[in-house]
């Protein structure tokens, strides 16, 4: 018998496939009848070609009608699902709300993860820009620095041909003026390739407006703040930088830079004119801002580093104290990666890391929570089902089918929800920005291609986790048992009883970060920062000599207590320099880096700082003036000063006496570890700010004189006064809010869910033990013990819960909060301890009708059920 | 009543010529002998499931043959529903033709 005896089996194989829902055996033996024949009239060759071209001509048609009645048998699916959905409704709400919400927390997550690594993505050479990043060594211990001396940048063009061009930025502050309106701005510099090199599209001028030092650049609402609605293009203004008064005309407005833009600038203009604060452009003292390279072959950078010894030997001997090791290159798309000191305040900050994981890890997390309720419900639901799936299978129904079945439900709940959580994204998008002032969130589907796909593998993987266990378990039940009876279902087992503790579990420890974090913004609203902000306003003078008269004005009102002036202001400014402290006998010299605070008359005072040894400035000796220092507890303990009173030490190579130790004070925030610090005495000509102690119940109105003082002495400038304890605590408010308000919701979610999931397995369990329960009362059980037997299983759940997330949340959340601060609240014992008690107090109310109502049943009924 | 479509009012002439012996091959090979044209099986098994939706004809197995490999025949009968459908068609046509002249038809 040759092969040719039958007909080709792969033919054969593929009608089969063809005609799943008509008689595909019927179709085969045609074909075989046929080939049969004309094997018998042509031979074997001429039947197998003819077999196989019919095969291809049946293929469309029967494409054709396959494809139409697997849209039919669709439609039949999602009318039972639909039905299904709609019997168990307050389940499908439960369900949907549940997993909408988290759908669209993920959505807002992800969008939150694509704006941060999106940071600095929207140029269109972002490949080929570099930042200048440089490298110090103190202690042995490298420190990276982003900014670079001034003629770095144009000495590496001249000498580098593979560098097309340099964008230096740097920035100052100034008085901008146009009419009557005055404010103060900062004001940007940057060389005329800014344009070149990075994209900023323009509203209005030309690209090549910063060629001309005597044109300006405007953001969009800068122009607005000035200009209203009219093109401000041609337009005069003045500005004023230290005592300098220039005229500029607007030469262009950008369009609205990105939010995820590290460069950010209201006023740019060009770099030439850093000139008029003094500065000397190919002086290599100059440091204090960020250089750009824009090379075209990034493969010519490899190596650069080492050839750059020449400018770092210049540097070096330029400024001896301030030594250098290397300078190094870091991509413009990776700059978002490094670290907050290498942005040197002239660039804006990319998300803290924390930021940008903490939510996706709970996006997830709360996901994974409402999918588990899903296949909860849907387990618990399938006991009602039984029968159905019993006599589904038995009628022939293959298992295929069955699971098709509840996957589609499963889908068809998932695009629900997923059609829900767009929407919802929409609405939460927005109110997350809000809480954060340098997120903007922008949900755009439309024009978003990698968010489409995103949203789309979620809906498929909500789909399949959701529905996959209850498809696969329950398909898989005996319809013989089914149908006897017999078929226990496994409701409690220790896959739901995992999924119950797992989802309890993460809504004890989001509560837990919720008590935690609403903890720590109280402790840190009133943590002692080592001096007294709540008292103090602070006005900077832009020119010292307007101290005198200003403080002579403010001193005739009582309610203010004190007058300092100052070079230095904490949470302000202050000078970094290098300390040493002379060697002595056992003892090498210290080397290291500190913040010098220059101050003035009656500084310590009205701050409220604490001196701890020794004493304070003398106005009245001369020698303070030159010789004496103060130091801080911090840099006694670093420089191994344990009698720091009487020593000498070298602050920028001169000699100093430390006549006094104050206590440690932190500059703004609890964000780093106290540096090193010292105070030193200055003279009025350098006062740049000026300090008012006030008594702390009129603080408003004291400012209000503040202001109208101000007013009447310095008409030309604006009033910048403020309040010291918003200064230095304002940011790390916003954070705190902004988190505290995120894990509300976040709890309140995880709870709602948590809680949907134990309603859920406990009517489950009721339903499993109406007849037991009903006997046991008939044989006298009291309503305590019977809802003590149902509610035990539970309690131990919810404890095993409870103790896992205390254990687990004190890790997670102190680690988180350490990412974030130096010094917070901590997490403690008690929070855990509420956490717990809340959860149980919720399940208790969750399951506590349910229990009740059982258990004062009468007994009766339990035992006619069914 | 929707009217029957061009293959299906073929397949049921069809099947009422072959009688007793009407199943996929007779009436495909008796479809392409008469018309000249070529059918795939498709082309014949889709109208046919139409017209048994329809109810135009019925089905049935007969016992399994050896020339096809031990597997079934399944013969065809059109049923009085699917008489009148193509007595509908009759009606249709010869009410269109009113007054058509003759020499359309050469």
């Amino acid at each position: 018998m040759s092969r040719h005896d039958t007909p080709p089996r792969l033919g054969a194989w593929l009608l089969e496939r063809l005609r799943p829902h008509g008689d595909s055996d019927v179709l085969l033996g045609d074909f075989e009848e046929e080939y049969h024949y004309l094997r018998g009239r042509y031979g074997a060759r001429a039947a197998r070609r003819w077999y196989w071209r019919q095969v291809l001509l049946s293929l469309p048609g029967f494409t054709a009608q396959l494809a139409y009645w697997s849209l039919t048998m669709l439609k039949n699916y999602l009318i039972i699902a639909g039905r299904q959905l709609v019997k168990n409704g307050r389940y499908t709400v439960i369900n949907v709300v549940g997993l909408s919400v988290a759908l669209a927390c993920c959505i807002v997550a992800y969008l939150n993860y694509d704006f941060s690594f999106g940071f600095d993505k929207f140029h269109e050479n972002a490949e080929r820009i570099y930042r200048v990043n440089s490298i110090r060594v103190v202690h042995d211990n490298p420190q990276e620095w982003g900014i670079t001396p001034m003629p770095l940048g144009p000495a590496m063009q001249a000498e580098f041909p593979f560098i097309d061009n340099v964008v230096r930025i740097s920035l100052g502050d100034a008085v901008f003026q146009y009419e009557e309106k005055v404010f103060n701005e900062t004001v940007y510099f940057a060389d005329p390739a800014f344009f070149d090199v990075f994209t900023f599209p323009l509203r209005h001028g030309t690209p090549d407006v910063l060629r001309d030092p005597g044109r300006i650049v405007l953001n969009p609402e800068t122009a607005v703040k000035y200009f209203g609605q009219e093109n401000p293009i041609g337009r005069q203004v003045t500005i004023r930088f230290d005592d300098e008064l220039r005229t500029f005309t607007v030469g262009a407005v950008v369009e609205k830079i990105p939010q995820n833009s590290s460069i950010q600038f209201d006023i740019l203009a060009a770099y030439d004119n850093l000139r008029v604060y003094g500065d000397d452009l190919e002086d290599w003292r100059r440091w204090g801002h960020v250089t750009f390279l824009d090379v075209p072959d990034p493969a010519a950078l490899a190596g650069l580093s080492d050839r750059l010894t020449a400018y770092i030997g210049l540097q070096n001997t330029a400024r001896p104290d301030l030594e250098f090791e290397r300078f190094y290159f870091v991509p413009l798309p990776e700059m978002f990666l490094t670290s907050d000191p290498t942005r040197a305040y002239i660039l804006t900050e990319s998300l803290h890391p924390a930021a940008v994981v903490s939510p996706a890890v709970i996006a997830v997390l709360l996901l994974l929570m409402a999918c588990f309720n899903f296949m909860n419900t849907a387990i618990a639901f399938a006991g009602k089902r039984l029968k159905e799936i019993g006599v589904r299978k038995v009628m022939g129904g293959l298992r295929r089918q069955l699971i098709g079945q509840f996957m589609g439900e499963s889908m068809l709940l998932c695009v629900i929800a997923f059609g829900l959580a767009l929407l919802l994204a929409e609405v939460f998008a927005p109110a997350y920005s809000s809480l954060w002032p340098y997120l903007d969130l922008q949900v755009d589907y439309a024009d978003n291609a990698p968010l489409l796909v995103f949203l789309a593998a979620l809906l498929l993987i909500t789909g399949i986790i959701a529905g996959a266990y209850p498809a696969f378990y329950i398909s898989s039940f005996s319809p013989v048992n089914i149908l006897k009876g017999r078929q226990q279902l496994a409701g409690l087992n220790y896959f739901t009883r995992a999924l119950l503790t797992f989802q309890l579990t993460i809504a004890v420890m989001v509560i837990l970060a919720g008590i935690v974090f609403t903890n720590n913004a109280r402790y840190q609203e009133t943590v002692d920062l080592g001096y007294d902000k709540e008292m103090v306003l602070m006005v900077p003078l832009g020119n010292p000599d307007r101290f005198t008269t200003y403080r002579d004005a403010l001193v005739q009102n009582p309610d203010i207590l004190n007058v300092a002036g100052s070079r230095s202001h904490i949470g302000y400014s202050y000078f970094g320099r290098v300390a040493e402290t002379l060697p002595a006998a056992g003892r090498e010299a210290i080397k290291g880096e500190i913040d010098v605070y220059l101050i003035g008359e009656n500084y310590l005072e009205t701050m409220g700082l604490r001196i701890v040894d020794g004493r304070g400035f003398d106005l009245d000796m001369d020698t303070d003036f030159t010789d004496a220092v103060m130091v801080n507890q911090t840099f006694a303990r670093q420089f191994g000063l344990t009698e720091p009173v009487g020593q000498t030490i070298i602050l920028d190579s001169t000699r100093y006496e430390v006549v006094g130790v104050f206590e440690d004070f932190f500059d703004a925030g609890v964000w780093n570890p106290v540096d090193p610090g010292a105070l030193r005495l200055t003279t009025p000509d350098r006062y740049y700010y000026l300090s008012a102690r006030v008594r702390s119940d009129r603080l408003d109105e004291t400012n209000a004189f503040l202001r109208q003082t101000w007013q009447r002495l310095v008409p030309e400038e604006p009033y910048n006064g403020l309040y010291q304890n918003e200064e230095v605590l304002a940011e790390a408010k916003t954070i705190n809010t902004g988190i505290r308000t995120t894990f509300f919701y976040i709890a309140l979610l995880a709870t709602v869910i948590a809680a949907a999931g134990l309603f859920g397995l406990m009517s489950l369990a009721i339903a499993r033990r109406t007849k037991e329960i009903g006997i046991r009362k008939v044989l006298g059980a009291s309503v305590f013990s019977v809802g003590r037997l149902i509610n035990k299983e539970f309690i131990v759940m919810l404890l095993i819960a409870s103790v896992l997330a205390s254990v687990l949340g004190y890790f997670v959340i102190k680690m988180l909060l350490d990412s974030i601060w130096a010094y917070h609240g901590g997490v403690g014992l008690l929070p855990c301890v509420l956490a717990t008690v809340f959860m149980f107090v919720i399940a208790l109310a969750t399951v506590g009708w349910q229990v009740y109502k059982i258990a004062t049943s009468n007994p009766v009924q339990a035992l006619r059920y069914e | 009543m929707t009217l029957l479509r061009r293959t299906e009012e073929l397949i049921l002439l069809a099947v009422l010529q072959l009688g007793e012996n009407a199943y996929g091959v007779t009436i495909r090979r008796h479809l392409m002998e008469i018309t000249g044209e070529h059918f795939s099986f498709a082309s014949v098994y889709v109208p046919l499931d139409r017209l048994t939706e329809r109810g135009y004809v019925t089905a049935t197995d007969g016992p399994p043959t050896k020339e096809r490999g031990g597997r079934r025949r399944r013969f065809y009968r059109v049923t009085p529903g699917g008489v009148a459908a193509l007595a509908e068609m009759e009606r249709v046509r010869s009410a269109l033709r009113q007054g058509v002249p003759k020499l359309a038809f050469g």
